[in-house]
């Protein structure tokens, strides 16, 4: 179901582009067919370990990219899009994105692990803000 | 150096009952009104004991404890221990309370932490 997640955001975020983008195109775009593509972002169908490879591979996603994209749900992307605005507690990011502390706290655990963010003291950072 | 286990940490899909639990049971001190919202437990209120703390588990994993270790060099220890087949889960963070930790695991996967105090 999470890469469900991270294919619809990727839809999204082509469509924010050009609104005229359609399912079809992407479908086109990741070499499978739209009727497919719809029935795994709405997690109606399960994607297997080929269909993953493909969709990766056509999206140039490297390997760890891959793995964040199958583990990060809708929450880890609430508290990973607060953080790279700028919202740096735990508790001013629960209370901005209607979650709970330990939410936000399992979130933030994944978010680190995956290397997507990293703490300096009392503020979360996203990765692109860190110093290599 | 002695690296002494400093702290344990248990992880749970349903901290809030856990911490209930152990705090009818024991009657330990928890406290999460520090910076992460972070269920800190204090067993050693008589000057014995390890304090730890409790933490969330993201749903479907198991339930564990984990040690932590106190070193003096965080990084250090984290290219030693995977050059002893270990692996690296979390780099070093620095915590908001000023003290540092990282996550590992052992050659059989066994999660612990490293520490560092405040210096």
């Amino acid at each position: 179901m999470s890469f469900a997640v991270f294919l619809k955001r990727e839809f999204e975020q082509r469509r924010a582009r050009n609104p005229r983008y359609s399912l079809r195109a992407f479908a086109g775009a990741l070499h499978t067919d739209h009727a497919t593509l719809s029935q795994i972002m709405r997690g109606r169908r399960t994607i297997t370990e080929a269909a993953l490879a493909q969709i990766g591979a056509a999206l140039g996603l490297a390997a760890v990219q891959l793995q964040r994209a199958r583990e990060l749900d809708e929450a880890d992307y609430a508290v990973l899009d607060a953080v790279r605005e700028g919202i740096a507690t735990t508790g001013d990011i629960a209370s901005n994105r209607a979650l709970t502390i330990d939410r936000v706290n399992v979130a933030l655990h994944r978010l680190l692990r995956l290397r997507l963010i990293d703490m300096r003291g009392k503020v979360w950072l996203s990765n692109e803000e860190v110093s290599p | 150096m002695s690296n002494p286990v400093v702290h344990w940490q248990l992880i749970s899909r349903e901290p809030e009952k856990l911490a209930q639990f152990y705090l009818t049971l024991f009657g330990w001190k928890i406290s999460d009104a520090n910076g992460l919202g972070y269920r800190m437990v204090e067993t050693a209120q008589s000057g014995k004991g390890v304090d730890g703390g409790i933490w969330p588990a993201p749903p479907g994993a198991p339930e564990m404890v984990q040690l932590f270790v106190e070193v003096d060099d965080i990084d250090a220890a984290l290219a030693q221990l995977t050059g002893l087949g270990g692996s690296v889960v979390m780099p070093k963070q620095v915590l908001p309370e000023g003290d540092a930790m990282a996550l590992a695991t052992d050659p059989l996967g066994r999660p612990f932490g490293l520490m560092t105090a405040r210096r």
